[in-house]
């Protein structure tokens, strides 16, 4: 369901709110479970990760001011922590197989 | 800039894809199910987001909205999936490391095992309750039949050097006993076993016992005492027997010296009589004699006159050996010494077709000696240079200053010496014969009594000869005798 501002029209959905509110929420989870267990790749998810929180913000942020702009953000975000997971689940798997096969 | 927005959706749906490509692809290792849920996460996450590009892309080009609410659901469910994924990877992580080390546990645990097995020497572990946590082989085998009882905490050990010698446990050797090995016997064994322990505590807990088997070793340090033992009562036997030698040869070498003092002195009263009274008789003090009369009172002279010297010679050596000799120091110039003793030996050179000749220092060189010891060493020496130097060879007598000794020399260019014989010359009653002649001249003591006077008068004869060429006496005197107290100087036994 659609909130409305300046003057009746919607300008976000409850679900952009409600992924923003997570995405925000486990930061702290993924920063303790890192803290235990410290692994290469982390690097790689977290930066892919500020770029899906800069999609989130971006969704939320487009329906009050500067709407091509943080559009913009959102959809060229997306992309580059799209590209950022490919690198590292790419690298990943080299390890993992290397680790299998010395194994 | 909205123009760029669906080519940043069709990127996006391309990388997601070929993410959701590799973590299709993501290997697991065998028998780690746990891994499944990670990698599921991971393309579950990944196929949203694909979803979410692929939906965006639609839109653009004008696709129903249907899709576009499902994308915002889709859209809600990223965070858990990447959450989950993100914590199970972690733990995926913390187990494999666990399991490395578990791995590497049991490696080195495999290693100490077959080690402690392996080694000679029996190793025990000993709990914080004084229990055995663990025993290798050969502490078993060390420990026979009284293993269990060793094992229980029984008291199977008695110290061998003890003073105390009561059983005493093994726990109680690892309280007393430090790296500094001590011996026990253990108790209750067939055959004697003497096992040599040390105690090393623990930094967390326990105390390791080390036992090694010295029965052996005990068997053959009782043996070699024995040895010793017998050794030491056979060299105490051979002592008192070496010290009666000693005194039996004592009193036969006193028992000689006395013999020739005494003979010596005896053969001399009448030789006098008789070199005397046939120089009378040759000096026609009692009448007029015929050349035969002269001729054989004569060989009767100079046959007592070497008797008589060869007895001077016994009498000497006789009364140095039984110590009978003072030194007298006084101030002496050596060069005057040299120049009295060639004159001395002047006519029997010149008899002898020898040419004698002295290279004496400009100034007069005092020592501190004694002038008898002195010149008696140098008429020894001089004495031996004529008896060995042919008929036109040379005798040069030199001195000079060497530090803090005088040096005289005497050369010739006699028959020399043979190495063989160069050694033993100074030995009393020793005669070298030079080669070519069977027997040789004199008594050989002459060198002998210069050797042993130079030493009491704290100088040094040395030769130096070449045979056929000659040789070189040197008597090194040093400017003062060592002690020029008068005294008497006790030589031999």
């Amino acid at each position: 369901m659609g909130h409305t501002a300046f003057g009746g029209q919607s300008v976000y959905s409850q679900t952009e709110v409600v992924n923003l509110l997570l995405g925000i929420s486990i930061i702290p989870i993924l920063l303790g479970t890192h803290a235990i267990v410290p692994s290469r790749h982390t690097s790689g998810y977290a930066a892919a990760y500020v770029f899906m929180l800069a999609s989130y913000v971006s969704t939320v942020a487009e329906g009050y001011l500067l709407p091509d702009v943080f559009n913009f953000i959102e959809h060229g975000a997306l992309a580059v922590a799209g590209c950022l997971f490919a690198v590292t689940l790419f690298l990943r798997r080299r390890e993992q197989q290397r680790n299998l096969r010395e194994s | 800039m909205q123009a760029v927005v669906p080519i940043f959706d069709v990127i996006s749906a391309l990388a997601f894809l070929t993410a959701l490509g590799i973590a299709l692809d993501l290997p697991m290792s065998p028998g780690r199910a746990f891994e499944l849920g990670t990698k599921l996460a991971i393309v579950a996450s990944m196929a949203i987001y694909l979803f979410v590009g692929v939906s965006n892309s639609l839109e653009h080009a004008g696709a129903t909205s249907a899709l576009d609410r499902l994308e915002d659901y889709a859209e809600v469910l990223f965070v858990p999936f990447f959450m989950y994924a993100a914590v199970s990877s972690a733990n995926a992580e913390r187990v494999r490391r666990e399991m490395g080390i578990q791995q590497e546990l049991r490696v080195e645990r495999d290693f100490s095992s077959s080690m402690m097995d392996a080694t000679p020497a029996g190793i025990v572990l000993l709990g914080r309750d004084g229990k055995v946590v663990f025993g290798n082989g050969c502490a078993r085998e060390l420990l026979g039949s009284v293993i269990d009882d060793a094992f229980a905490g029984g008291p199977v050990f008695v110290e061998r050097d003890g003073a105390f010698p009561e059983p005493r446990t093994l726990a109680e050797i690892a309280h007393d006993t430090s790296h500094a090995p001590r011996r026990f016997t253990v108790l209750g064994v067939e055959e004697l076993r003497v096992l040599a322990i040390t105690a090393s505590p623990m930094a967390a807990e326990g105390v390791i016992v080390g036992m090694l088997d010295i029965t052996s070793q005990v068997a053959s340090e009782r043996e070699l005492e024995k040895y010793r033992r017998d050794l030491e009562v056979l060299v105490e036997r051979r002592t008192e027997q070496l010290v009666e030698a000693n005194l039996e040869m004592a009193a036969a070498n006193n028992a000689k010296k006395a013999f020739l003092a005494n003979m010596s002195h005896e053969l001399r009263t009448p030789l006098n009589a008789v070199i005397g009274f046939s120089g009378i008789l040759l000096a026609e003090n009692a009448g007029p004699l015929n050349e035969e009369q002269h001729k054989q009172l004569g060989m009767i002279e100079d046959a007592g006159q070497h008797l008589l010297a060869l007895v001077n010679e016994v009498l000497d050596i006789a009364r140095v050996e039984s110590g009978q000799v003072r030194v007298e120091a006084e101030k002496v110039d050596l060069g005057h010494l040299l120049t009295v003793v060639c004159s001395e030996f002047e006519l029997a050179a010149r008899e002898g077709s020898i040419k004698m000749s002295s290279e004496l220092a400009e100034e007069p060189l005092w020592v501190v000696s004694d002038p008898a010891k002195l010149l008696q060493i140098l008429r020894n020496l001089l004495s031996n240079a004529i008896k060995f130097t042919p008929p036109g060879g040379e005798i040069r007598v030199g001195l000079e200053r060497e530090g803090d000794d005088c040096v005289i020399q005497v050369r010739d260019t006699g028959v020399g010496i043979a190495p063989y014989d160069q050694g033993r010359i100074f030995s009393a009653f020793y005669q070298a014969c030079p080669p070519g002649e069977m027997k040789s001249k004199g008594a050989g003591l002459g060198l002998s009594i210069a050797r042993q006077l130079s030493e009491l008068i704290g100088a040094k004869v040395d030769l130096q000869s070449t045979p056929g060429y000659g040789s070189i006496f040197t008597l090194r005197v040093p400017l003062v005798i060592p002690s020029s107290e008068p005294r008497t100087f006790a030589r031999g036994l």
